[in-house]
């Protein structure tokens, strides 16, 4: 997911790209942190943390590996905040394990955090409906949605760039399925838990098991 | 009175040199049993101490010439200083001994043309060795005779170079071959070694990246809290006037 440093810079419109994703982020970083509250600043801290190290944990799956990223996780959690959170551990990756790279940190973030902010408002609603399954698949579709959405945006700012491509489009899709499915359960788990542990963190109410409710009614 | 005042002032002495004799067999007590407990303890601390820094050893060695040149480091690249080597022959007889050095370096005259396997113990129960394949010693040496090795060294030596120098002329160049080999070998083994320290250390460093990473993230956190909390504070304070 991770553009490296290099790759874009040779082209002239890779470099536009470049400046381009450098002032979207600077953007989006700004109304992140405008809208920060700063009572959520341990939030965004302990996100930004966790995206930082689940991106460096590969996992061997099929030929090659996936890592997961959690940007539909973050964008439900902290909305326009993801864009801080991510653009602070996109600088550590890139300064201690020279993923992706300073010149393509601006361009980074918005392909990780605009999928966020993207299913922020897409989930943001039906995440703080009554239903435990439904939550989950929720949470499913936020985590599988913002990791396709990475996906393409990777793909288009490569294509735009003048990159050419031996694999094709619904190639793409094919290889980041797996990834987009385990980012979904995970994202999925862990929306589920939030709703029953802190369910102040997405702005929704408690989620009851399923057990209690029946002993209430 | 005045006696009656001496005498009292005695007792008074001398109740207060018991007492004081008193206190310091107690405290005397005390102090050995302070004593005792440092010497309870020392050993603990020893202990701790030396599984604390209980780094496993390396030792490396070459041959140049007639004389093994090696060098004992501990895992963390600290030089095993006044450590012993012992070299033994294949039959297990000492041939040779020698101490490192302040930097961990030794040599040894090598005596016999066998294989020296080497051990360097650093005397606090910590050994490595390395065995120096007979290949890579000169083939001048004297062969190792087990009968007369540990007995008369110079003699044997004298004799076998006599006896041995003639025959060993033509297979000098064989020998030579077969020395690159081992040589080579022996590059390739240590570079096999380097190669999994530094994965090793690289993945030391990743997961203390990590950690660096995350604490950064929490500091970040704390100063920018920090921040906010100061303009509400001076908020409040304009407030309050």
């Amino acid at each position: 997911m991770h553009i490296y440093e290099g790759v874009l810079s040779a082209t002239p419109q890779g470099q536009e790209i470049l400046i381009a994703g450098a002032l979207a982020a600077a953007a989006g970083t700004a109304i992140g942190l405008r809208k920060l509250n700063p009572e959520r600043l341990p939030q965004v801290g302990l996100l930004s943390a966790t995206f930082f190290v689940t991106s460096l944990i590969h996992v061997p799956l099929g030929p090659s590996s996936v890592h997961l990223i959690l940007s539909g996780l973050l964008g439900l959690i902290l909305g326009w905040s993801a864009f801080p959170a991510i653009l602070i551990a996109l600088i550590l990756q890139a300064v201690l394990f020279s993923m992706g790279g300073l010149t393509a940190l601006g361009i980074n973030t918005i392909i990780m955090a605009a999928p966020a902010v993207i299913c922020y408002y897409l989930f943001r609603r039906a995440v703080a409906v009554d239903n435990e399954w439904f939550v989950f698949g929720v949470g499913f579709a936020s985590g599988a949605t913002a990791l396709i959405l990475g996906a393409l945006f990777t793909t288009g700012v490569l294509l735009a760039a003048g990159k050419e491509f031996t694999t094709l489009a619904p190639l793409i899709f094919a290889v980041h399925l797996p990834s987009a499915v385990i980012e979904g359960f995970v994202t999925g788990s862990v929306v589920v838990l939030i709703r029953k542990v802190r369910p102040e963190l997405l702005d929704a109410p408690r989620l009851e098991p399923a057990f209690e409710r029946g002993t209430q009614n | 009175m005045k006696d009656e005042y001496r005498m009292m002032n005695t007792t008074y002495c001398v109740l207060k040199t018991e007492n004081r004799k008193l206190f310091m067999t107690k405290f005397g007590n005390l102090q050995s049993a302070i004593c005792n407990l440092q010497f309870a303890i020392l050993p603990l601390v020893i202990f701790s101490a030396s599984s604390v820094f209980a780094h496993q050893m390396d030792v490396f060695a070459k041959v140049e010439g007639k004389t093994i040149q090696g060098k004992a480091n501990y895992h963390d690249g600290t030089p095993v200083k006044n450590g012993m080597v012992k070299a033994f022959d294949p039959f297990g007889t000492v041939i040779g001994e020698t101490m490192t050095d302040n930097v961990g370096k030794f040599s040894l005259e090598a005596q016999f043309h066998c294989n020296y396997r080497l051990l360097v113990d650093a005397g606090d129960g910590h050994g490595a060795e390395y065995t120096i394949p007979a290949v890579m010693l000169p083939a001048d040496l004297p062969q190792l005779d087990p009968s007369n090795a540990s007995t008369d060294l110079a003699h044997s030596h004298d004799d076998s170079m006599v006896s041995h120098s003639h025959e060993h002329v033509e297979d000098v160049s064989m020998a030579d071959t077969q020395h690159d080999h081992a040589l080579i070998e022996d590059i390739h083994a240590d570079v096999d070694l380097l190669q999994e320290r530094l994965v090793e250390y690289e993945q030391r460093i990743r997961f203390r990246d990590i950690l660096g990473g995350i604490g950064f993230i929490v500091g970040l956190v704390g100063v920018a809290y920090g921040y906010y909390y100061r303009g509400l504070l001076k908020k409040t304070t304009q407030l309050i006037k």
